[in-house]
């Protein structure tokens, strides 16, 4: 799943239109979108907002998801660049809290499709612009709460240039935002593919255990025996793909030392047919 | 290669950031003030990372050479090892580095003149005494040798130091600076050699057998001590097989009688470091096949690694004589 952070109306609504996202969550606090493996969620100005949209977000789909796939966060939204011409997107590979100095470094498994830049997280709007940084309100308060939740490869942030040296912020209107997201849609289209690509490996290595689900309900198993159990079936079916447990109304104990039992006998790999897609 | 490089801000002037900076033009530079900030943080995934690992160049702070683990030594009592780099291009999925750290970047001491330093010491402090340091004990020696410079600039310290010997532990093939200069009898160059099923399943990114054993012979013809590392043995269907092909194909490549050593040891991690690899790994035979914890070290059962160690020590032993022959204690870790 994409979660997706924005900060104002502005920036959401071109997204939630050519998304297609639909209202599933109306509940105090806020509002939430979602269509077509993107949630969206509109958090309001300012790092506490960020997070705090981040940590709703993430309780609401722990909360409504059976099953929660990774997920991969994008903050997008506008920034202003000294530097930078007005309506370039960019990624954040440094992200740095104006108040406190610390920094974030998004961490990227992937070719990097945008210009990418260091982002300073300001606490309220600045007149001045920085040398070499883009500025906006929201990007540390966003990695510092999804940071909890998910990798530094998994969370994003995206910026288009909304002011500069010539064109201060003062200039923008609600439709100006709206525009230069709309200007920028294929921008994150990219993003958004990326984030799907990652979730992809990300779910080849979730592991499926059969053998696991169907002895779990054979017995009552303490917490270090249903470890070992977990590990030891994993382990003979990597091994024995074929693998069946025999044996009824056995004790948790049982069923563990013959597991054990099992694994000892089982042939030594052929690393010959090993398939690439293991890791 | 490297989109990303870190660079701390300590050593932006640094010579040699200068000089690895200019070989990548269209690198994204990065500045951060500590390495451990992009390299040791939480919440990582070492798999994503290492799908593209950026380059992190750091100064290195404190002690730098370090005893080596007893039982890691080719022949001197006394064994040090040092980092200049942490972490590999390459991806082995035995390699114990995985486990080891949170992120899958590269970082690159570039003050080599601490290092310098801390070899003086500790061969001060051995006045005399024999001496063998490894370089390749946190990464491979010479995989990115094009652009670190290391052996070039290690190699002439261990220069009229005969009693200080310096390993190059690798599987690269990068040997140019070697082929250029005049070969040291105190410098080792150890490769670590795999038989070509388990290469083939287990070392990505890693050049072949081939290669490697053309890299050896080359080094060997000009004269230099090639050691061969056979570390780690790896059990399998047909292992003998594999293994008697390996040993075969190493010792028709490459001159035993001129061989400095060769060492063996069989697979092998400590515990903490199994976990993890299990768990990053989960499909992966090679953590689940006939292991079990000794002290700490999860390693094969007593029979398979018996049967493996003896089989494979007794067929080098046709080729080399017993006193340049190191087999690995077993509480060492593997390569
Ligand atoms: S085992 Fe050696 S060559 Fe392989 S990844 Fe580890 S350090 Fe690199």
């Amino acid at each position: 799943m994409i979660h997706l952070v924005v900060a104002l109306a502005p920036e959401a609504r071109p997204l939630i239109e050519h998304l297609k996202l639909k209202v599933v969550s109306t509940s105090p606090g806020y509002r939430i979108y979602e269509g077509d493996g993107v949630r969206l969620v509109q958090s309001g100005i300012g790092k506490v907002a960020s997070g705090g949209a981040c940590a709703w977000l993430a309780g609401w789909a722990q909360r409504t998801e059976e099953d929660p796939d990774p997920c991969f966060w994008l903050n997008a939204g506008i920034a202003g660049r000294k530097e930078s011409e007005l309506g370039e997107a960019f990624l954040a590979h440094k992200i740095v809290d104006s108040a406190t100095q610390r920094s974030f470094y998004p961490s990227f498994p992937f070719e990097i499709p945008l210009p990418s830049y260091e982002l300073l997280s300001v606490d309220s709007p600045s007149e001045n612009l920085p040398d070499r940084f883009a500025v906006d309100m929201e990007a540390f308060g966003f990695f510092s709460v999804a940071s909890r939740f998910q990798t530094a490869e998994c969370i994003h942030s995206l910026k288009v240039v909304s002011d500069n040296a010539e064109s201060s912020a003062d200039q923008l209107t609600p439709q100006r935002i709206e525009e230069l997201v709309q200007q920028n849609l294929n921008a994150i289209d990219g993003c958004i593919e990326i984030g799907r690509e990652v979730i992809t490996y990300l779910n080849q290595r979730i592991e499926a255990n059969p053998l696991y689900h169907s002895l779990i309900e054979k017995a009552h198993f303490t917490v270090s025996e249903k470890r070992r159990l977990k590990t030891l079936t994993r382990h003979l079916l990597v091994l024995s793909p074929e693998f069946q447990f025999q044996g009824e109304d056995l004790k948790s104990k049982k069923i563990i030392a013959s597991l054990e039992e099992s694994l000892a006998s089982v042939a030594a790999p052929d690393y010959a047919q090993l398939d690439s897609k293991v890791g | 290669m490297f989109e990303l490089i870190y660079v701390e801000d300590a050593v932006r002037e640094h010579p040699r950031t200068q000089s690895i900076l200019s070989r990548y033009p269209r690198s994204r530079i990065i500045p951060c003030s500590r390495y451990g900030e992009v390299f040791n943080r939480n919440a990582q995934d070492f798999r994503l990372q290492k799908q593209r690992p950026a380059l992190i160049l750091a100064e290195k702070h404190g002690e730098t050479v370090l005893e080596t683990p007893r039982g890691y030594g080719i022949g001197t009592d006394r064994n040090y090892y040092f980092s200049h780099l942490l972490n590999c291009v390459y991806d082995c999925r035995y390699c114990f580095l995985q486990g080891m750290y949170r992120s899958a970047h590269l970082v690159l001491f570039v003050n080599y003149e601490l290092f310098f330093e801390g070899l003086e010491k500790i061969i001060e402090e051995n006045s005399g005494e024999e001496c063998t340091f490894f370089s390749g004990y946190d990464c491979d020696s010479l995989a990115l040798e094009p652009l670190t410079h290391f052996a070039e600039e290690f190699i002439p310290f261990f220069e009229g130091r005969s009693e200080s010997f310096l390993e190059l532990r690798t599987k690269s093939t990068k040997i140019d600076s070697l082929l250029k200069r005049e070969p040291l009898s105190n410098v080792v160059i150890a490769f670590s050699l795999s038989n070509e099923v388990v290469g083939e399943a287990l070392e990505e990114d890693v050049p072949r057998l081939e290669r490697r054993l053309d890299a050896a012979r080359k080094l060997q013809e000009k004269g230099w001590p090639v050691g061969l590392r056979f570390d780690p043995l790896i059990y399998s269907d047909q292992w003998q097989q594999h293994y008697e092909q390996l040993f075969e194909k190493v010792f028709s490549t490459i001159r035993a009688d001129q061989v400095h050593s060769v060492s063996l040891g069989s697979f092998r991690l400590p515990k903490s470091t199994y976990k993890k690899l299990d768990r990053l790994f989960p499909e992966n035979p090679l953590f689940a096949f006939g292991l079990e914890e000794r002290d700490g070290l999860v390693s094969y059962q007593d029979r398979l690694q018996e049967e493996l160690e003896s089989f494979c020590e007794e067929k080098i032993l046709e080729h080399i004589s017993r006193a340049r022959f190191f087999p690995c204690d077993g509480k060492s870790r593997s390569e």
